[in-house]
């Protein structure tokens, strides 16, 4: 029997499969950045 | 009258009723923190609203202690009860995050204000003249600085964790967008708060109004597949 498909499942794009993990990488680089200025 | 704040107030205090309203049909701890770290953000701004009017020495506290030390720090309590799995942990640190903002409160209030207060501009942003107009002993600012890293270590860092899982497993792509949203929301008034401790105090007003929106949209994306099934 074929599996079910799940509903929620997603295939990337361009804008998934890149810009996400650009966006993710920037922002945990200005959480760092907000971190480090706080304790300076 | 500072428009900003008053958008910001507004913006707020819609996005603290829609949390809280969810939180009243669902439950959940995270939305009850989540609520109530938006009423602070929202009291924050209102502040700035009333000290665009005119002084007063108890809003000005208000104001700092709401925006400056508790909404991060209970925003991202909320997190924290959402994502770690130990509920132990979460209750615990939850006694601990109460009780420090209590002893931030009593640290605030009891702060004195100094004679330049009495040639504050109400058209200056308060965040570039409270440093001139309040006593803040040393314990107050380690709170501030501890409390800050605290949340925006958490609601940040909580939510792109998970994004990134929503993108690694490919599923649920609204909530992965708007966990981002949110991150970038939270972000926003950090930033701001980085810039004020550098001398850009002006900064702070579009920071707070730009976070609370994108947070809001974010949210909004976050549950709008997950309908609360009314009893």
């Amino acid at each position: 029997m074929p599996e079910k498909p799940n509903p929620s499942h997603f295939e990337h794009s361009w804008a998934t499969r890149w810009l996400v993990p650009a966006v993710l990488g920037l922002l945990l680089a200005a959480l760092i950045a907000v971190i480090v200025l706080s304790l300076i | 009258m500072n428009i900003l704040s008053l958008l910001s107030t507004l913006v707020t205090l819609a996005f603290a009723a829609s949390v809280l309203n969810r939180y009243r049909l669902k439950g959940g701890n995270h939305l009850l923190w989540w609520g109530m770290g938006l009423g602070w953000y929202g009291l924050g701004t209102l502040s700035e609203v009333i000290l665009g009017a005119a002084f007063s020495p108890w809003v000005l506290k208000l104001w700092y202690l709401s925006g400056a030390m508790l909404t991060a720090a209970w925003l991202g309590q909320g997190t924290v009860f959402l994502l770690v799995r130990r509920k132990g942990w979460a209750k615990g640190s939850a006694w601990v995050l109460l009780a420090v903002s209590a002893l931030a409160a009593v640290l605030v209030f009891s702060a004195s204000i100094l004679p330049a207060a009495a040639h504050y501009q109400p058209k200056l942003p308060v965040s570039s003249q409270y440093r001139a107009m309040m006593s803040r002993p040393a314990l107050m600012i380690v709170l501030t600085i501890l409390l800050n890293i605290y949340g925006t270590l958490t609601l940040v860092g909580g939510a792109l964790y998970s994004a990134y899982l929503f993108w690694r497993k490919q599923v649920l792509a609204t909530r992965m967008w708007g966990n981002i949203l949110i991150a970038a929301g939270a972000m926003s008034p950090a930033i701001g708060g980085s810039l004020l401790r550098a001398g850009l105090g002006d900064w702070l007003y579009v920071s707070e109004f730009l976070g609370a929106v994108v947070m809001y949209i974010g949210f909004w994306l976050a549950v709008k597949d997950r309908p609360v099934k009314k009893a």
